[in-house]
């Protein structure tokens, strides 16, 4: 059938690009520490790009039945299609030297899936019954094939394996949420360290501190779970199409010394069996490192081809449908980000603590991505976070909302941690403490 | 698949209870960026769903090749019987009984979108973006379009058979501004389950969504603080569906004694005035069906009913497990996804008091319109509003933007001073549970005062 497609379209169209993938998940739940569902899902079809007189057409579709209709709407699609005056590429020249896949994933029974789960809800149990305890676990295989009229021919297996906790208690009259995940490439995910990390939260949950109105000027530590909120301009502004359309807040500041001398962003996707970890991206362009920031000056921002076509500069690798963990052959590729990592400092995460005469150390927030990206100003509710007196955590503190921008806190980042969390994930980073946010109680 | 022959392979089935539900999909997506066409698509998706109940255990099974349904079937089956054992007595599963259903449920579209020609469909999206782009202070746009029509074929064991035609449209804007000093963004749009006539008047929209996105540009943040709060019918209707609607949701209650204790039926929870319902027959909402997701018959269940909390939202699941009557709430986002809990269209009731009333009775607050983003964790809520202004000594006065809203909901419900009588709806909304994000959930509203919201800023 696909043999069928490739020589209709070779016939048919000058330039075009076929994106095939087969992708199975078993994601299977613990819901109040049972599980009652168990699921498998196979996901398969392709995308077709093709372009002509400098337009591009794209359908997608689960079903090879119809090529002749497939054909048709590519020739609908491409009369209307929008602009775009690239090349797909043929000078993929890396060797697949990146690990993707782990077969120990593929090959997890769903009894042993099933099991992992239940030592996380009988950990959880075992320091309060109480606790109602959900757990999602999730083994996923990836079969990417991508091919092109230029004689691109690339395929990459891909496997992951994710993990989210989430404990409730209701204490005294009151709720307390917390929730936290992890994922990996590999089969190695420290399932039960994120449970002992459920349990910390809980245990240092247990007192509760009341800020003083009046004495609100603390610094604040961001623990790596919570820092997202942070990094979602940085996302937005770093992403060329933003540069294309004059949104990103850094245009014509390549070059610049915008933040501080201690903050280095890199692109890492040389990572081996991390969520993003991949060969080639989307359109088959070789994937390697990149600086976004270094030492607190701009360095690079991200394309694919077509916006770097569009932009007259060099394509990054970071074209991808949706992202590069889980490709969606539904989306056409547009520019996201493989994993991003802040490089650590000098002074061990436990001393950002210890050195904190007063302050707030977040765990979690309410309201992620509700601030405004774009020109970074943030305001959220602290869901889960710490009052930190005399070098020790204290209590949590409640109805507290901290407000700032995240293009100033990195202006003046007071320290950054000398270990980096979910090295695996797609933003990595140790711990961050800012002294320019505000708090509002 | 021929009816026939799904109707046969259920029979052989040998769990206790299997569905079957099939999706074909067509749709189409067009998208500007600025003034560029960012995407032209249409797309095809189909797929189908199993899922068995063997000992009180669930096994789900999806997949793209219809063929395979005979196989999906024996391999559900096969996965439930495998973890049967291991639920404890008291978690299994069991469902309530409903009549089997036979029937066929058609559509009638103002203008059917799929026989409107792509181009004259790109050409009503050019023409919404340029209205945007014309306003001098807008620096980008995106103007998205999306249409989808879905037949859906539901069956079960117990005889149920169902065809359903489910349409959606929509028109979605987002305007940037930009000044030397600031960026900001304004969102509009439509979205509807009644055709593409609804799409083809949004000039006045759209130009209003630029204007609004300019006008912000010299939008103060509000000072952090305590404040008293009217809030439009979109962010009314939202801040019910977020702060409130989840709760009502029976599997979070059914599964958790404490939040059980806090739902109890009959408990004063808001102020007298307040009457919340869900309604998923609404005539002519994104969020209306005739069945839901399992073949139950969609219906107006009140939540709150003068204050008094009196109805949830049940899956034949949850309302077998709390002995309650089912309400029709079982959906799914699509085939890639098993029914869960959810809301249909949610709204707050009229009241008595005209939005004059509202204003003039407040001496120093602040107006907040609009939905940015809200998320909750159990009583705790945030949403921000996209706009806001000040008021004071009773009058609309200084614009305000990055107004983010914050509290505990039950403290909330309680300092609701008064209730409007002008009940809109919102049908943008989309909402997001346990993976499944983006369901048609509309909300209504009028509009609202509350005292002591924390504003964050
Ligand atoms: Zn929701």
């Amino acid at each position: 059938m696909k043999e069928k497609l490739v020589d209709i379209l070779t016939k048919t169209f000058r330039e075009w690009e076929l994106f095939s993938i087969r992708k199975e998940k078993r994601p299977i739940q613990f819901a109040s520490g049972a599980c009652t569902m168990i699921k498998e899902s196979v996901t398969e079809g392709f995308a077709i790009r093709v372009i002509d007189k400098g337009k591009i057409g794209f359908f997608a579709s689960t079903s090879l039945h119809n090529i002749p209709e497939i054909i048709e709407q590519l020739k609908t699609n491409l009369v209307f299609g929008k602009e775009g005056a690239f090349e797909f590429t043929d000078n993929y020249t890396a060797d697949n030297r990146i690990q993707t896949y782990d077969p120990a994933i593929e090959n997890l029974s769903n009894e042993k899936i099933i099991f992992q789960g239940q030592e996380v809800v009988n950990k959880i149990a075992e320091y309060n019954s109480d606790i109602d305890i959900n757990v999602y676990l999730e083994a996923e295989t990836n079969d990417i094939h991508l091919l092109n009229s230029r004689g691109l021919n690339l395929s990459e297996k891909k496997s992951l394996y994710s993990c989210v906790i989430e404990g409730t208690l209701s204490d005294q009259g009151e709720i307390i949420n917390v929730y936290k995940g992890g994922a990996s490439g590999a089969y190695d995910l420290a399932i039960m360290e994120i449970a002992r990390e459920i349990i910390f939260v809980f245990e240092y949950s247990k007192k509760k501190v009341r800020l003083d109105r009046n004495n609100t000027k603390v610094p604040i530590i961001f623990h790596p779970d919570a820092i997202d909120v942070l990094f979602l301009p940085i996302f937005h502004a770093f992403n060329g199409h933003n540069m294309y359309l004059g949104t990103s807040p850094l245009l014509g500041k390549e070059g610049l010394q915008e933040f501080s001398t201690h903050l280095t962003i890199t692109e890492s996707p040389q990572t081996h069996h991390a969520t993003f970890s991949r060969n080639f991206d989307d359109e088959g362009i070789a994937i390697r490192e990149k600086y976004l920031v270094k030492n607190g000056r701009i360095n690079e921002f991200l394309y694919d081809l077509n916006t770097a076509h569009n932009m007259n500069t060099t394509v990054t690798g970071n074209g991808f449908r949706s992202n590069a963990s889980s490709p969606n052959m539904f989306m056409e590729p547009t520019i996201n980000t493989t994993g991003l990592s802040v490089k650590e400092g000098t002074i061990k995460n436990d001393d950002i603590i210890k050195n904190t005469k007063r302050g707030i150390i977040i765990y979690s927030l309410l309201g992620v991505g509700q601030g405004n990206i774009i020109n970074g100003n943030f305001s959220n509710n602290i869901q889960i976070g710490f009052y930190i007196e005399n070098g020790e955590i204290v209590g949590r503190v409640k109805d507290i909302m901290i407000a700032g921008n995240s293009f100033e806190c990195f202006k003046n980042i007071d320290c950054i941690g000398n270990k980096r969390f979910h090295e695996k994930e797609t933003l990595s980073t140790p711990y961050m403490q800012f002294s320019n946010i505000n708090v509002v109680c | 698949m021929e009816k026939q022959a799904v109707q046969n392979l259920i029979q052989k089935s040998k769990a206790d209870f299997t569905e079957v539900r099939i999706q074909d999909k067509a749709y189409t997506i067009i998208s500007y960026k600025g003034k560029d066409l960012e995407h032209i698509q249409s797309l095809r998706d189909i797929g189908g769903i199993v899922r068995t109940l063997v000992a009180g255990a669930w096994a789900v099974s999806t997949f793209n090749n219809l063929n395979d349904l005979e196989k999906e079937i024996e391999k559900a089956t096969k996965n439930a019987r495998t973890i049967a054992h291991n639920v404890p007595e008291d978690k299994k599963v069991s469902l309530k009984e409903v009549p089997p259903v036979i029937d066929e449920v058609k559509t009638i579209l103002d203008k059917d979108f799929r026989i409107v020609p792509l181009q004259e469909k790109k050409e009503l999206v050019e023409k919404y973006n340029d209205i945007i782009l014309r306003n001098k202070h807008i620096a980008s746009t995106t103007t998205h379009y999306r249409d989808e029509f879905s037949h859906i074929y539901y069956c079960n064991s117990e005889g149920t058979y169902i065809h359903e035609e489910r349409p959606d449209a929509r028109i979605r804007f987002v305007a940037t501004a930009k000044n030397a000093q600031n960026i900001q963004r304004a969102l509009g749009g439509v979205a509807t389950s009644r055709g593409f006539r609804p799409l083809e008047t949004l000039e006045q929209e759209a130009h209003e969504t630029a204007q609004r996105a300019a006008m912000l540009l010299h939008a103060q943040p509000p000072k952090g603080g305590e404040y008293t709060v009217i809030l439009d019918p979109i962010l009314a209707g939202t801040f019910i569906h977020e702060a409130f609607g989840h709760f009502s949701e029976a599997d979070h209650i059914s599964e958790n004694k404490k939040l059980k204790d806090v739902m109890q039926l009959g408990r004063s929870i808001a102020v007298p005035a307040l009457n919340v319902i869900d309604d998923g027959s609404r005539e002519g909402l994104r969020g209306t069906h005739k069945y839901d997701d399992e073949g139950v018959k969609t219906k107006k269940n009140y939540l709150i009913h003068n204050g008094k909390l009196v109805g949830r939202l049940h899956s034949r699941q949850t309302a077998a497990k709390m002995n309650e009557a089912v309400t029709g709430n079982a959906r799914a986002l699509s085939y890639h996804y098993e029914p869960i809990v959810r809301m249909t269209n949610t709204y707050i009731d009229r009241g008595e008091a005209s939005f004059e009333d509202l204003l003039k009775s407040t001496k120093r607050g602040i107006y907040a319109k609009s939905f940015f983003g809200g998320n909750t964790a159990f009583e705790l809520f945030t949403f921000s509003s996209e706009y806001a202004f000040m008021i004071e000594d009773g009058k609309i006065t200084t614009p305000l933007c990055d107004v983010v809203l914050s509290g505990n909901l039950f403290k909330t419900l309680q300092n609701i001073e008064l209730i409007a009588n002008d009940l809109g709806w919102e049908e943008n909304g989309g909402c997001g549970k346990m993976g499944q994000v983006g369901l048609p959930t509309p909300t209504g509203s009028p509009h609202i005062k509350i005292n002591n919201v924390i504003v964050g800023g």
